[in-house]
């Protein structure tokens, strides 16, 4: 899909295929699907943290929300990589709806993505190898040699979030110049095409 | 635009605050651990500051 119709809402889009679809038409509802997503993950790492840090609750029990529950979704490699892979997979897929500035700022956060989701993937190289790098009781990623796990992943998060939001922000309020925004579905305010 | 960006601030001010509090409990933790914590989250925290002043820096659009 070229850069000058991204996102654009036509009533052809019978036509197209799933992945334009969700570029385009569907661009809000998919975005508002992944927000979701990525912020219930979020709000977990949040709540992690501030129960080690506020509550100060030993770091083993401090397992966010859901975790409390159900123990397994924070000790799961697999469950980590999986939703690592994921959220790598629907920031390219993505990608297509944003332009200008907001594709910078999307780009920007599919990269760090990218080097999160290598260092999930060495953790479950060693999980399901059942050997550990550097001879380590558990699991350990490279940054984590001199960062430890709970604010190296709320770090990465973050360092995630951050682009992603302000590329979505740049994308419901477009800058001057960047027109191809304001036919989309996620345009705050969209403006009438002119005659 | 302005919910949008209360919104997203809601949650910049909630990390802040947890790097700040981390920051805080990490002083109690072993040499190697406590400077990698600090650093990263000082990051954190720095990065939400930044994309705060970014976000409420950004001018109404005006409508057409």
């Amino acid at each position: 899909m070229p850069a000058t119709v991204a996102c654009s809402i036509g009533d052809t889009h019978r036509k197209m295929s799933w992945l334009e679809l969700i570029n385009g038409p569907w661009h809000k509802y998919s975005l508002w699907v992944y927000t979701a997503i990525v912020l219930a993950h979020w709000a977990e790492h949040l709540a992690q943290t501030t129960q080690i840090y506020l509550l100060g609750w030993p770091i083993p029990e401090s397992r966010g929300v859901v975790g409390l529950w159900i123990p397994w979704v924070v000790t799961s490699e697999a469950l980590h990589y999986g939703y690592a892979f994921v959220m790598l997979v629907a920031f390219w897929i993505l990608r297509t709806g944003f332009v200008g500035r907001s594709r910078t700022w999307w780009m920007i956060a599919f990269w760090i993505q990218f080097w999160h989701h290598i260092e999930h993937a060495l953790l479950q190289g060693q999980a399901l190898l059942q050997m550990n790098l550097f001879g380590s009781p558990v699991p350990l990623s490279i940054a984590q040699l001199v960062i430890p796990r709970v604010e190296l992943h709320l770090f990465y998060n973050a360092a995630v979030f951050i682009p992603m939001v302000i590329a979505m922000f740049y994308h419901m309020f477009p800058l001057p110049g960047e027109e191809a925004h304001h036919g989309c579905s996620c345009a705050w305010t969209p403006r009438r095409a002119s005659a | 635009m302005n919910l949008v960006r209360s919104v997203i601030s809601l949650f910049l001010l909630i990390l802040l605050g947890l790097c700040i509090a981390g920051w805080v409990w990490a002083g109690g933790q072993p040499s190697p651990k406590m400077e990698g914590a600090r650093f990263v989250l000082a990051l954190s925290g720095l990065g939400a500051v930044g994309c705060g002043v970014l976000l409420w820096s950004t001018r109404q659009p005006v409508p057409q």
